[in-house]
């Protein structure tokens, strides 16, 4: 049916054969189609090429079911659909449409008309029978038509016989209307009713006589004005098939059930007989010469089309009056859309009409490009580019990250970070702290080292103070005893170092909003090493006690003996004290432990 | 010469010139050159009785025949020679009746002929060409060897003869200016000579003729500016001479205004317009003068729908010149970029003080009084690029005057098409006018009038016989609801807590755009409501943007309901993947629509594992 992409007209070129007066004076054929190609070559170098192109041989048949065929099929189902004929007279454009209804003409050399005539009723009947054998109320078919010829602007009915001769000079009142709902059509014009093909026929040929009469009387060259002869056809059917309902035309939902629903589908069908190039320059308005369709026009009333061609040449954002626009309007709802257009120029092949011919040709080549695009306006769409580049730049982020396991989707649905990636965050963060624990205690080791050291050379004076006295066995108690000294020392500043750190993430950890993935991995990083160092602790001040008990007894043993012994026992009672501080710091650090895990118990 | 009875010469010459006049229809249908070919015969029989050419044909330096002839005059030093002597007024005569003849040749199509009888007539005339007898005739004769080329389609040789024309009218008026003799006063009886008024008309209708073949032979070879120049000169010599029909010119000169529009010669096209309005304005006034009962009835129609026509005119301009400040102040996005803006503001003064310099060089219509009403028009109209919104708004209400003006003729019922396209361009001046608006709630508003005055339309058309007209509305609906959408969401980010009520706002948008997108699309299908396998090259690439609008669309709806989230990336992905599987079957396609085919394949393969996401999270839950 009427393909929806192809809303421009196509073109098709007719040659026609010479005539036995043309051989006889020795024209000769200056036209030649590429074979298989729908290319014309006038001359040598002057190609064209178009829809169809059909060489002097071919039938009437052939251009009938190759061209317009397919458009009277068209209308069947509502389609408009319109056949321009162009071309010099003498091109064979009438023999070509058929309208010159010669008594003589066989059936296999009738022209498009008759041809579309005899189809549209033949379709009719079909439908009709078709229907009839399916058991089916049939289709009605409404046939109507009208006649118009364009001249200067003006429109005549050709229908019109009751209008008096002296009325022809005055202006028409008939007028084009463009409704919205229905197209184009005409007011104050006679439209016939046909029942019968031969009833259609008739009427043609009446239009024509008096096309030929008004012409005369008018002084105008019948070459000058355009003729439209318009079939209407209206069609009222049963909605059998809900597929082909249109409805546009019904206005009746899809669908509906099929019975007892009838839809109208009305198409137009125009037949348009286009002024041709040729001659024109014969009908001269007084004083200027008014030749139109070759490079110059010579009177000044063309002025208006000179200036409306320049803007042809550039982007069409402009509002050019239309000159032509009578003929453009009447044809305006069949031009595009749905319908179909097509256009056959007819053209001589002797050279001695070379000339006209190539006029033809242009002209047809121009109709060819005369398509209705759908304009629409294509600004802003880079916001919208740029909108969904950002978009898609987010989605590619977020599946790198699903690649890499970071994001999953949790049990509750929620989409959040994956169990392992967690895990992972977690272990980063006691790293963290271990390192800063090692760090903590290297600096503790330092500063026990040089205790250490200190204590030693102040031992070893005493000692030396005290020389020649005998007593090995305390001194190598005395010294071991410094040796854990200083081993609690160095612990009491870790868990010091250790405290103050922690004291720190805590106070990170509250600073943060609740869910903050921060403050959770925290706590456990303490859950493990800073107990071990706890029992270390006790374990070594239990030892301490021992050795104390032990101690004690010895000295009681050798309190008699010697008199260091008070010095010592000074500096044992310290170390006691010592350890009890530490102790005390175990506590809080145990408390603060507590405090951490009860954030972690708010937020699972 | 004596001998010859000059009253017969005159008197066949005169019969001759009748005939020649003779409307052709008027001859018989199988002789339609009758009264030209008696005409000829007069004419030659007047050429006899003249006698033989003078001999100082000889003198001429070299032959000037052909194409060359025309280039050549101009070289040589040319000098005001009379034609004086017995001599000399034979061969003038003699150069009038070969002018009659080569026309007479040309018309019945005997170009050859014409051709030779025209070059004579130069040949004879040309020493004397800048003479007052015979500068007009030498002027004509070239005029109308420029029309023969052009139609031997020689239009190089056209344009010789023609230039040559216009140097030597020139050169004429500078040198000579008193109004030179027309050629018919040759055979006239000295009582019957014209006035010198009659003759000036008749000598500056011949240059204006000249003119405007120049224009025409411009434009044959894609010469457009110097086309329209000549255009703009003969519309400003018909002003002049008052030669003109007011309709018929201000709807010429209006017209010229979109050649001048399209070229973004913003204060030309001005200039015209306001001139169409001027002279328009008599209209009124000559008809109420000139009492013409019969026209009554139907000069009014004709007159609404110019003025209807020159409105449409206007909007263009302001419409363009808006639209072209857009351009040179957008951002990559279409935004205003405000840098962009200042470099303007800064080149506005430049723009200013050439104003004087432009103006100059322009061809300006109308003297006086017609000259200051010109420019009292042309004074409520900016033509340079508006700035800023106030700017802009001023251009936008001229503009929107216009539509109103435009509709009063082009109204629905009768002229659908005529109206929808005032329409259109009543949006379309909204829509440009929304860029100059900072105000994001009064830029929505703007688009929000464009949908009001769009969507009635694709209701009460026929989809059937408006159908690319439907299509271009619904595409530019569904454009509308899309940037209202835009505008809201961005206003939405802006609050600090989106409230239901906008996101309510912003997906009802949304369902609107994508309802206008649809209905184009459906458009597309055939009467078996099938979609094509193939899109027709005309609406591909709309086609293909409305897929891929429709596709984003779905992706941007705001739902709470994972359900409904992942049918709506089914779905965007889904159209995502018409638009790749298209290119890949038809690669004519890709090129049309290549940043969006890139967008939509990667689309295609980020959407899936999205939805694998949320098929998971839903499995979960």
């Amino acid at each position: 049916m009427a393909g929806q992409g192809d809303c421009c007209v196509k073109v098709a070129v007719r040659i026609r054969p010479q005539l036995s007066k043309e051989k006889i004076e020795g024209c000769h054929i200056c036209t030649s189609v590429t074979p298989g190609e729908p290319q014309v070559l006038l001359g040598k170098d002057k190609a064209f090429t178009y829809d169809f192109v059909f060489d002097l041989d071919t039938w009437q048949e052939q251009i009938y079911s190759t061209c317009v065929s397919k458009l009277i099929e068209g209308c069947f189902e509502g389609y408009n659909a319109t056949v321009l004929a162009y071309g010099q007279t003498g091109a064979g454009k009438t023999y070509t449409m058929g309208t010159g209804f010669d008594m003589a003409t066989s059936e296999e050399e009738q022209g498009i008309i008759p041809r579309a005539i005899a189809h549209l009723f033949g379709g009719i009947a079909e439908r009709k029978r078709r229907a009839q054998e399916q058991g089916m109320a049939g289709p009605e078919f409404k046939v109507s038509a009208q006649f118009l010829e364009l001249y200067n602007e003006e429109i005549l009915d050709l229908f019109d016989s009751t209008r008096d001769p002296d009325a022809r000079h005055r202006r028409s009142n008939i007028k084009i209307h463009e409704d919205a709902n229905g197209g184009i059509y005409t007011t104050g014009v006679t439209s016939r009713l046909i029942h019968s093909q031969e009833e259609l026929i008739q009427c043609l040929k009446q239009g024509a006589l008096s096309r030929t009469t008004a012409s005369t009387q008018m002084n105008v060259q019948s070459s000058r004005s355009h003729a439209i002869f318009t079939i209407h056809l209206c069609q009222m059917r049963m909605c059998t098939q809900p597929d082909l309902v249109n409805e546009a035309v019904t206005g009746l939902p899809d669908g509906t059930p099929p019975s007892n629903e009838y839809e109208t589908l009305t198409a137009k069908f125009h037949f348009v007989d286009l002024a041709g190039s040729e001659r024109l320059k014969r009908t001269g308005a007084t004083g200027e010469r008014a030749k139109e369709g070759i490079s110059i026009n010579c009177g000044l009333l063309a002025l208006g089309n000179v200036i409306s061609a320049l803007g042809d040449q550039s982007k069409k954002v402009v509002h050019v009056p239309y000159r032509d626009s009578k003929l453009t309007r009447l044809l305006q709802d069949s031009l595009g859309g749905n319908s179909q257009t097509i256009m056959i120029a007819c053209v001589s092949p002797s050279d001695r009409d070379f000339m006209e011919t190539l006029n033809t040709l242009k002209y047809a080549n121009r109709a060819r490009n005369i398509k209705n695009k759908v304009v629409v306006n294509q600004d802003k769409t880079s916001q919208q580019i740029s909108a969904l580049r950002a978009e898609i730049a987010r989605l590619q982020m977020e599946l790198m990250e699903y690649k890499a396991g970071k994001r999953v989707i949790g049990e509750d649905g929620a989409e959040g970070y994956s169990d392992l990636f967690r895990e992972n965050a977690m272990l980063q963060k006691e790293n963290a702290a271990l390192r800063l624990r090692v760090k903590a205690m290297q600096e503790a080791i330092d500063a026990i080292n040089n205790r250490v050291t200190q204590l030693m050379s102040q031992e070893a004076n005493l000692l030396l103070a005290k020389a020649g006295d005998g007593n090995e066995a305390i001194g190598a108690l005395i010294q071991n005893y410094i040796r854990e000294i200083e081993e609690l020392r160095t612990k009491l500043l870790e868990s010091e170092a250790m405290n103050e750190s922690l004291r720190r993430s805590l106070s990170r950890a509250s600073a943060r909003s609740p869910y903050s993935l921060g403050a959770s991995p925290a706590a456990p990083a303490f859950g493990g090493s800073p107990a071990s160092s706890m029992e270390d602790a006790s374990e070594v001040i239990r030892r301490a006690k021992q050795d104390l008990e032990r101690l004690k007894k010895k000295e009681v043993r050798q309190r008699r003996k010697s008199p260091e012994k008070e010095a010592f026992k000074k500096r044992a009672k310290l170390q006691q004290e010592n350890s009890e501080e530490t102790d005390e710091n175990e506590a809080e650090e145990e408390e603060e432990e507590r405090d951490e895990s009860g954030c972690e118990g708010e937020e699972g | 010469m004596a001998n010859v009875p000059w009253a017969e010469v005159c008197e066949k010459f005169q019969a001759a010139l009748t005939l020649s006049r003779v409307e052709l229809q008027k001859n018989p249908e199988k002789e339609p050159y009758k009264s030209k070919y008696s005409a000829r015969a007069l004419l030659e029989e007047v050429k006899a009785l003249l006698g033989p050419a003078p001999e100082d044909e000889d003198e001429r330096p070299e032959a000037e025949d052909g194409p060359g002839a025309g280039d050549h005059a101009l070289g040589l030093p040319a000098e005001v020679v009379e034609p004086e002597g017995p001599v000399a007024q034979r061969a003038v005569r003699l150069a009038v009746i070969e002018f009659h003849l080569g026309v007479n040749h040309i018309d019945t199509e005997e170009l050859s002929a014409g051709e030779e009888h025209l070059v004579k007539c130069l040949r004879l005339l040309r020493r004397y060409r800048l003479s007052h007898d015979c500068i007009s005739l030498y002027i004509q004769a070239q005029n109308n060897l420029g029309i023969l080329w052009s139609e031997r389609e020689e239009i190089e040789t056209a344009q010789a003869y023609l230039e040559s024309s216009e140097a030597l009218y020139t050169q004429y008026m500078k040198e000579v200016g008193c109004p030179p003799l027309d050629p018919t006063e040759r055979f006239l009886p000295e009582e019957e000579k014209l006035t010198e008024q009659e003759r000036s008309k008749r000598f500056e209708k011949v240059y204006t003729h000249n003119l405007y073949y120049l224009a025409q032979v411009y434009q044959h070879l894609e010469m457009f500016e110097k086309a329209a120049h000549y255009c703009h000169s003969t519309l400003k010599r018909q002003l002049e001479h008052n030669a003109y029909h007011p309709i018929e010119w201000a709807i010429n000169a209006a017209t010229l205004s979109q050649f001048y529009i399209n070229k973004l010669c913003f204060m030309e096209a001005r200039h015209c317009l306001s001139a169409a309005n001027v002279i328009f304005g008599q209209t009124g006034k000559i008809s109420a003068t000139e009492d013409t009962p019969e026209a009554e009835g139907e000069v009014p129609e004709l007159y609404h729908q110019r003025k209807g026509e020159i409105a449409r005119c206007w909007i263009k301009y302001c419409l363009t010149l808006m639209q072209n400040a857009q351009l040179s102040m957008q951002d990559n996005i279409g935004e205003l970029d405000l840098d962009k803006q200042s470099e303007l503001r800064a080149l506005r003064k430049k723009e200013l003080d050439e104003e004087e310099s432009i103006r100059k060089k322009a061809v300006q219509f109308g003297t006086g009084e017609l000259c200051d009403a010109i420019s009292a028009v042309e004074e409520k109209v900016s033509y340079l690029r508006p700035l800023d919104f106030e700017e802009a708004r001023e251009l936008f209400l001229l503009g929107q005057h216009y539509v109103f003006e435009a509709k009063e003729f082009f109204q629905i019922d009768g002229y659908v098409t005529d109206h929808i396209e005032v329409v259109q361009d009543h949006s379309a001046l909204f829509k440009v006018l929304a860029f100059f608006e900072t105000d994001m709630e009064r830029r929505c508003k703007m688009h929000k009038r464009r949908i009001a005055m769009l969507e009635p339309l694709t209701v009460d058309l026929n989809p059937q016989y408006y159908l690319l007209v439907n299509r271009q509305i619904q595409f530019e609906i569904a454009h509308a609801y899309y940037d209202m959408m835009d505008l809201k969401v961005a206003i939405a980010d802006r609050l600090r807590d989106p409230d239901s009520h906008i996101v309510k706002k912003i997906n009802n948008l949304n369902k609107s755009a994508l309802k206008y997108y649809q209905l184009f699309l459906d458009s597309l299908r055939d009467p078996n409501k099938v979609f094509p396998e193939h899109i027709g090259e005309d609406v591909l690439r709309p086609a293909m943007l409305a897929k891929f609008r429709v596709a984003r669309l779905y992706g941007k709806i705001i739902t709470a309901d994972p359900k409904k989230e992942l049918e709506n990336l089914a779905t965007s992905l889904e159209h995502y993947k018409f638009i790749v599987d298209y290119c890949e079957k038809h690669p004519e396609a890709a090129q049309e629509i290549e940043v969006e085919l890139e967008l939509s394949k990667e689309m295609v393969s980020l959407l899936p594992t999205k939805m694998e996401r949320f098929r998971t999270k839903m499995a979960l839950t």
